[in-house]
Parts: structure tokens; sequence; C-alpha cells
């Protein structure tokens, strides 16, 4: 009796001690996850009495962050408020997102992080005895801002949007969308901006915007084909700008025919017959099975759009034929089209996109700085290879010439500058001059002009440089602009910026 | 300034909640040497008027407005605090202070949380602390005058069927069960007594050692009983009251397979009614996964954890928590309250205090050398702490969610009560059996002194002594003071 009495009193110890592990599971490690749920109303808090942490760029210039003004009507009697000032209004616009009108973008995502207030009984301590303020912790983010403002200035006034990640990281390089807005005035022009349905300049539309891939899409028909039957790579087909698939007449751009062509024609010229004739052979269960392992949630921290995708064994032909080129059903961001670009670039290996480098406390100390994390594996690294290789035609000879660019390097050489003339000798000493060697990057691209009901084409371009141990993939999106080639000058000028101003080994 | 001292004093109050458990665990270990144990004792109730202290402190600066209410209760616990200490020693003289040392400690993180979430609850709560320490109070008499408990168990059962039929016919339903009867001005829940007299009813029908055929009643009867629970929709009661029974039935019979069988019968009878019942259906898939839809189902758990987690192991400080955002967080979801605005730690440490109370009342039902007396005691204890784990464990998704009450941190009156009767009849049960130690040795065996040790206690029989002797004791003893 005594025994079961101590048995049973053993067991309810072990119950509470599990309880314990579960409150230190819990609030230690997946405290996380559970903090940053969109619904935990603890997170949207803002306080008056500290002061917000500050967003800075890559190269830690302050983005955005909150200063000190006078103000007498203060309802803490301090004399002074706080106010949140956006160092870079445009560019940075859909990144920081704005604190004026409730919270969106960065400001919302890691809110936080930005009202936390680390060593809170020092900081505390030294705001009474030196009035110094009580400050939130900052973050990092990946973005340079020189490349941020530089693409925003490529992109100019079409509406649009650019977006560049590392292929082998997933961080986000520069994230473009225009038309855009101030986030230092929101609250003040807030319902022209919210009514603006033409221009929507509140929409990120690099993560939020959806937009039929058109051409672009070939990059995962031709994976496809090329896991199913590598020999596809070799598939020898006559286009006469037009074809019927049963019933359903497919063009060529202006119905261009492009002759008796194998892969690597077709993919450099962009021809949507031979695309739409792989289709048909690969049948609907195979595309679909390839597209996915693309299509799936990219888990972006700031507000995104999924991609759609839907064809099954059940849809008919002319969905099928269509969703082989990037018509038909399928939508995509500008964001997924870079990520699937860096699959490429990174031997089949998407990985998750992230803006968050780190954080950093009132002390200086890093925390919560973001480990690369792989999203998933879209291809073989062979069949990567063999896409990258066409891909590199797009730009030797196709669609994408325009995207080919040379870098410069410094180089030095000695001179002597020792003269004899007229029996005389002057100088004789050495002295080192520069010259600049220009070098040519390869490049891998893709063009894409996507039909759409509401006007005119969309013009697409997705890349990656330097082809063969790639830094940076882009893709550019510009609304109406017509054929894909329109793009690309805009990917080639951020791809040969970044590579010569931003990128260090 | 306040916030410094808001923040200073999360640290402190943890101090003070370890604190406190070290002196008990040195307290429990150190019961023969008297110094000692009263040393621990008092640092123990020191810390837990410095807790107290604090806390009133903050609360004063937090709420400038209402200063003279905020210092009336925080006068008024701090007397009841010191005043509770002051009676349990002189009225319990040999019970276990560390269990009442416990229950005072909780009492008071019970009504702090409680001010910060709605101030006039506590001063409700307040009121049944007390009507709950005088009962506690008057109890020892009570039961000191009756005479043989363990005769009664017809009566018990009854009684608890009366109850709980009146219930099923009278009752009114109030936070989502149909388990509470209105008289006049009072509202209470009758299944908190049931369970009181149906631990009484085993432990006096159990206290013959019994078989399996005599297991038969008490068991078709705690069917019933359970089946009344479930029909009004009181699931953590049937839960709790069912784990009693099997541990009360475990302990009296020793027999493992008694206790496997029926933990799968009822497993069975769970899996039944979780199909059959879609309101269980939705607590099981909250509790598997509350994220999928936080907006609705999961909102509770959701919500709970958030409040857990968000603030980490050192809390938000008190009064900066956003603990109203948790559904019936004055009732069972106050230990996310806890956790909120004290962290993470301190509420390991009260998990810990409880656990504290559970063992020191698991001593009592050791120590207990009759059968009743020992039944009862870990019977008692046996609800309460399974009542803990019930709302613990759900609130910090470590089991399904089923609603009851926390003990002594939940507001609510009768639940509040009956805690103070259970552990009001463990300490007298407790203390009956301390004395028991130098009673004069009975019949041929001449070796009742120190139970607790092994070697002993293996050639004692369990029967030492009837319930009479230890009640004529008792009452010699307190007429001689």
């Amino acid at each position: 009796m005594k025994k079961s009495v101590k048995t049973v009193f053993w067991i309810y110890a072990l119950l509470f001690f599990l309880i314990i592990a579960n409150l230190i599971k819990i609030s230690v490690f997946d405290r996380d996850k559970i903090v940053n749920n969109p619904y935990n109303p603890r997170i949207s808090n803002s306080s008056q009495t500290i002061m917000r942490g500050t967003i800075y760029d890559a190269k830690e210039r302050p983005i955005a962050e909150t200063v000190r003004y006078d103000n007498e009507n203060d309802p803490l009697g301090r004399g002074y408020s706080y106010w949140r000032k956006y160092n870079y209004p445009y560019s940075f616009a859909h990144i920081t997102g704005y604190t004026g009108k409730g919270k969106t973008g960065a400001e919302k995502e890691y809110n936080y992080i930005l009202e936390s207030v680390s060593n809170e009984l020092y900081q505390s301590l030294a705001s009474v005895i030196a009035k110094k303020d009580i400050k939130g912790n900052d973050i990092v983010l990946t973005i340079d801002a020189d490349l941020q403002h530089y693409t925003a200035e490529q992109l100019g006034e079409s509406k649009g949007a650019v977006v560049a990640l590392e292929p082998d990281t997933g961080k986000i390089l520069t994230m473009v969308s225009y038309p855009n807005y101030d986030p230092n005035t929101v609250a003040q022009n807030w319902s022209e901006l919210n009514t603006d349905t033409e221009n929507s300049p509140l929409l990120s539309r690099a993560a939020q915007g959806l937009y039929p891939p058109g051409s672009t899409f070939k990059i995962i028909t031709a994976a496809a084909a090329l896991e199913n039957d590598p020999n596809l790579l070799n598939y020898e087909y006559y286009c006469y700008g037009e074809e019927d698939f049963q019933g359903k007449t497919l063009h060529c751009y202006n119905s261009y025919s492009h002759g008796s062509e194998n892969m690597n024609n077709a993919f450099a010229q962009s021809c949507n017959t031979y695309f739409a004739q792989i289709g048909m052979m690969l049948g609907a269960d195979k595309l679909k099975a390839k597209a996915d392992q693309f299509f799936i949630d990219p888990d972006f921290p700031l507000e995104y759009s999924k991609p759609l995708f839907s064809l099954n064994s059940g849809s008919p032909v002319h969905e099928l034929v269509d969703t082989s080129i990037g018509q038909g059903k399928t939508l995509v961001s500008p964001l997924f089209m870079a990520m699937v670009t860096g699959a490429v670039a990174n031997g089949g290996t998407m990985m998750k996109p992230y803006l968050l480098d780190h954080s950093i406390s009132s002390f200086g100390l890093k925390s919560n700085v973001t480990i690369p994390e792989k999203l998933t594996q879209v291809m073989s690294a062979d069949d990567a290879a063999k896409v990258t290789s066409l891909m590199k035609q797009v730009v030797d000879y196709g669609t994408g010439e325009d995207a080919a660019f040379s870098l410069e390097s410094e180089q030095e050489y000695e001179v002597n500058d020792y003269v004899e003339s007229d029996g005389a000798i002057s100088g004789g000493g050495f002295y080192t001059e520069t010259y600049y060697e220009s070098y040519p990057v390869t490049v891998a691209g893709k063009t894409g002009t996507a039909e759409n009901s509401g006007g005119d084409d969309h013009a697409w371009f997705v890349a990656f440089a330097p082809a063969d141990d790639p830094h940076i993939a882009v893709a550019v999106l510009l609304e109406n602009a017509g054929k894909g080639s329109k793009a690309v000058p805009i990917a080639r000028n951020v791809m040969k910026y970044y590579l010569s101003e931003c990128y260090e080994e | 300034m306040a916030q410094i001292i808001i923040i200073l004093s999360k640290y402190l109050f943890i101090f003070y909640i370890l604190a406190f458990l070290w002196h008990g665990f040195i307290a429990a270990t150190n019961k023969n040497n008297a110094e000692k144990y009263e040393h621990s004792l008092s640092v123990q109730r020191i810390m837990m008027l410095l807790f107290h202290i604090n806390a009133s402190l903050i609360l004063v600066m937090a709420d400038p407005v209402d200063i003279t209410q905020i210092i009336k209760r925080s006068v008024g616990i701090f007397v009841f605090l010191c005043a509770s200490c002051f009676i349990t020693k002189k009225f319990y003289p040999n019970s276990s202070h560390i269990l009442w040392n416990g229950v005072f400690f909780l009492s008071d993180a019970g009504l702090v949380i409680l001010y910060t979430l709605n101030p006039d609850l506590e001063g409700k709560q307040l009121i049944w602390h007390i009507v709950g320490i005088i009962a506690a109070l008057l109890l020892p008499y009570i039961l000191d005058r009756l005479p043989r408990l363990d005769k009664f168990k017809t009566f018990y059962i009854v009684f608890a069927i009366i109850l709980l039929v009146s219930t099923l016919l009278f009752g009114n339903e109030e936070f989502g069960s149909k388990n509470w009867i209105t008289i006049g001005p009072l509202t209470f829940q009758p299944s908190e007594v049931v369970k009181l007299l149906f631990i009484a009813y085993l432990a006096s029908g159990l206290s013959q050692k019994p078989n399996l055929k005599q297991l038969l009643v008490p068991a078709v009867l705690c069917m019933i009983v359970m089946l009344c629970f479930v029909a009004q929709k009181d699931l953590g009661s049937a839960l709790i009251f069912f784990m009693s029974f099997m541990v009360v039935v475990y302990i009296a019979t020793s027999k493992i397979s008694y206790f496997l069988t029926g933990t799968l019968t009822a497993a069975a009878g769970a899996y039944i009614a979780y199909r059959i019942f879609p309101h269980i259906q939705v607590r099981v898939s909250a509790w598997l996964d509350p994220w999928s839809d936080v907006a609705n189902k999961g909102y509770q758990i959701a919500h709970s954890l958030f409040a857990i987690a968000t603030y980490g192991l050192t809390g938000a400080g008190l009064t900066r928590g956003y603990s109203t955002s948790i559904p019936v967080v004055d009732r069972d979801f106050i230990f996310s309250a806890v956790c909120e605005e004290f962290g993470v730690i301190f509420g390991i440490g009260i998990v810990l205090v409880f656990l504290m109370i559970f063992l020191e009342g698991a001593v009592g039902a050791l120590n207990a050398h009759n059968r009743f007396l020992c039944l009862f005691c870990a019977g008692l204890t046996s609800l309460l702490a399974f009542q803990s784990f019930v709302i613990l464990g759900g609130v910090t998704k470590l089991i399904p969610l089923t609603g009851v009450t926390l003990p002594f941190l939940s507001y609510g009156g009768t639940s509040l009560l009956m805690c103070y009767v259970l552990v009001a009849i463990i300490q007298w049960i407790y203390q009956s059996c301390v004395q028991y130690a130098d009673l004069p040795p009975k019949k041929e065996e001449p070796e009742p002194k120190k139970p607790l040790k092994p070697k002993r206690r293996k050639q004692a029989p369990e029967e030492d002594i009837t319930l009479d002797e230890v009640l004529q004791y008792n009452r010699k003893r307190r007429d001689g003071r």
C-alpha cells in the first residue's frame, strides 16, 4: 500500500516535470515561431515610451530611423516626441513599409525586434540618469542601398518590378517596384494612395504582383523535358511560325517561322511551337510533377502572393499547350521568377529568400542572424547545368543578346620614363601606371513576353551572372511594355552594377 | 522610475520564489532538526511577505489613480497572510507548514495577478480566501468530534448522487458546462463537492482490502458519476474524477493490472466520446494544431501560448503584460498570465510550489498508519494534483485543454473554498498521524516510531491503529493543551 502511494506520487512528480520541460520548450525553442505569429497582439504593439530601432541597409546606413522632435504637447510631458524618418523614401518604400497608418513591410514583419528593448535595466537607468532614449533593437537588411537606388533609377518610371537575389544563399540583393510612394507622408496622403487603383502605389509588385510568366516558364518546361528524357535536348522539330495542336492554334511571336531546330535553338529564339510540342509529348502529369517542385510557397518574410499553377491530367489540350509556354492559368510574381532563376544558377537548389541579415542589440551585439536555408531541390545539378547552357545561348545569339556585358578590372604595369633625345637623357625612373582591362562576363538568361487580356504584353527577363559562378540572379518585369527584350537592359545594368560596385569576394 | 522598479522586480520575484522553494526543500529534508526546520519555514514566510510588498509597491506606482483602494487591498492581503500563518501555526501545530506556506504563496500570487487583470475580482477573491481559511480553521474541530468517518460510505455516495442529479435537473450553464447551481445570490459548482464525497466514499469502502467483486460496486458508481459529468459537458471534472478513482483503487489494492485495465477502458471510452461529441473533436484538433485556425478553434490555446512565449523567461514585468487578450484569463488561463508578467522561470517556480504541496500530501498519506486515513489523504491529494496537472498541461498545450480551475490561483468561489477544505482535511490527517508517532505502543508490536524508516516499515502491519484511537488521542491532546 505504501509502495503504491509512492509510485503514484512519483508519477505525479514526473507529470509536473513534463509540464516544466514543455514550458521550457515553448519559451526557448519554439519561441520565435510563436512570437512572430501574426495573430499575436503583442507584436504589433507600438510604444511611445521607447525609441523604435533603426532599419539599416547591408552596409549599416540607416534607411528608417526614429528621431526626436520638440513637441510641447507631448502626452508624456517630456517636451518631445518621436518621429519615424525614412531616408530613402521612394526606392525602399515597399521594403521598409510604413508606420504612419498601421504597419507594413519590414516595419510590420520585424516590429517585435524593433520594439524589443535589450539590456532593459541598463537602458532604463541610463534614461533616468543621463536622459538617454530607451531604444529598441536595430535590424540590418540584406539590401545594399546603393544597388537599390541604382535599380530604382534603372526602372525609372515604368510600371514593373526588379528583384535580385544571391543564388546560393537566397539573400535579397535588391527589390524594387514602381509606382512607389513616400513612407514619410503616408498618413497625410492616405486617401490618395489608397484609392489610386490604376497605379496602386502601395502594392509591392515585386512580391505581391501576379503575372503570367510567358516564355520564362520554358525554363520549367525544359527542366521537365530533360528530367524525363535527356535525349529531348536533341529533339528536332520544324517550326512554321504557327501550329495546330488538336484544334488549338499556337503562334510564335509575330508568327515568325524558326524553321528546323533543336532545343538549343528553340530556347534561344523562344520558339512557342517547339515547347508546346515538348509539352504535348510530356503530357500534363509530367509537366505538373515538375512544376509542383517549383511552385512551392516562397515563404518570404514580407507580404507576398503565392505563385499559382493549375494543370492536371484532366486539363484540356489547349490548356496544356498554353501552360507549356507560360500562358494559361499560371501566375507568378517577379520574386518567384528570381527564385526559379536562382535555383537554376544554384545547381537546382532553391534557397529560401530572406531580407533580414541580423539584428543588433543596444550593446552592439548581433542576434537573429539569418542562416541561409534550403527551400527545395527543383532539379538535379546535371539538369541545372544543361538548362544553364540553354540560357547562355539566349544571351549568346538569341532573344537576350543585349544582356551581355563586360567588366573592367584595374591593371597596373611599370613604365620606365627613360627618354633619349638629341643626345640628352631625361627621366630614368620607373613608375606604375594603371589601366583598365575589360573582360566579358557570361550571362545566362531567358526573355518572356506575357500576353495578358488586360492590355499590352508584359515584358520579362530573368538572368544570372556570371553563368559559371553565379553571384546574382535577377528578374525584371515591365508591365505592358511589349516584347521581352525591353526588360533586358535593366537586368544587364543591375547585374553589372552589382558585380562591379557591390560584390565582394 | 516606475519602469526601473518594475524591471528590477522581475529579477527579485524570481529570487523570492527560488528562495521560497529552496527553503521548502531544506525544511522538508530537515524535519527532525527542529531549529533548521523552523528557520527555513520563517524564511519562506518572509519571502512570501517580501513578494507581496514588492508586488503591491508596483501596483501602487503603476496605477496612481486609485491609490487608497490599492493600499487598502494590499494591507488587507498582508494581514490575511500574517493571520493565516499565525492561525495555522496555532491550530494545526503538527500539520505540514511547508504545505501551508505553499498554499499562501500561491494565493498571494493569484491575488496579485488577479488585481492586474481585474481589480474587482481580486476583492471578491480575497473574501473567498478569508471564508476558506475560516472553514479550514473549523474543520479540525468538527473532524475530531465526528466519530468514525469511515463508517458513512452509504451517506457519502447517496449525497453525492443527489447533488449530481439535482445539477442535471436544476443546473444552469456557464463557461460551456452545465454544472452550476444557483441558490439565492449564490452560484456554486456541486461537482467540486461531489469529488470530495466520492473520495470519502471510496476511502471508507476500500478501507478493508477489497477483492475484485467488492470493487465492482464502486466501479459501477464511478461510471455513473462520470457519465453525469460528461452529460454536463464537464470533461475536466470527469477526467480528474476518473484519475482519482483509479489512484485510490490502485493504492488500496496495489495491483497495477487494475490500474491498466481501468486506464485502457477509459481510453476506449474517451475514444468513443471523441467520435460521438463534436465539441471534443474541436478541442482535440485545437490541441493538435492550434496554428491552422488561430482566429476560431485554436484561439484560446494560441493566445495562451502567445502570452507564455512572447516575453520569455523573465516576463514582461508586472502590469506590463497583455494578458487580457487571453479568454477566461481569470479562471482557466491564469497561469498564462502569471507566465507573461512574472516570466516563465517564475511559472516553473509555481509548478514546483504545486509539486511541493502534493509531495507533502503524499508524506501525509505515507505516515498514516490507518488504511482509511491513508486512502483519504492520498485520494484528496491526488484530486488536487491531477486537477492542477490537467489545467497546467492544458494551457501549455501538453494535453488537450479541458476547463478546470487552477487551485488557489484561479478566480472562483466554490472551487477555492473546496481547495481549502481539501487542504484542511489533508492537514488534519497529516497532523493526526504525526501525533501517532508518540502514542504509547499498542498490541504486541512495539515499534511504532519513525514510520518513514524503510527497515521498520517492512515489519509493521499497515493497520497499526484504529481511527477511533487516533481521534481519541487527538481530542485528549487538544483538551490537555
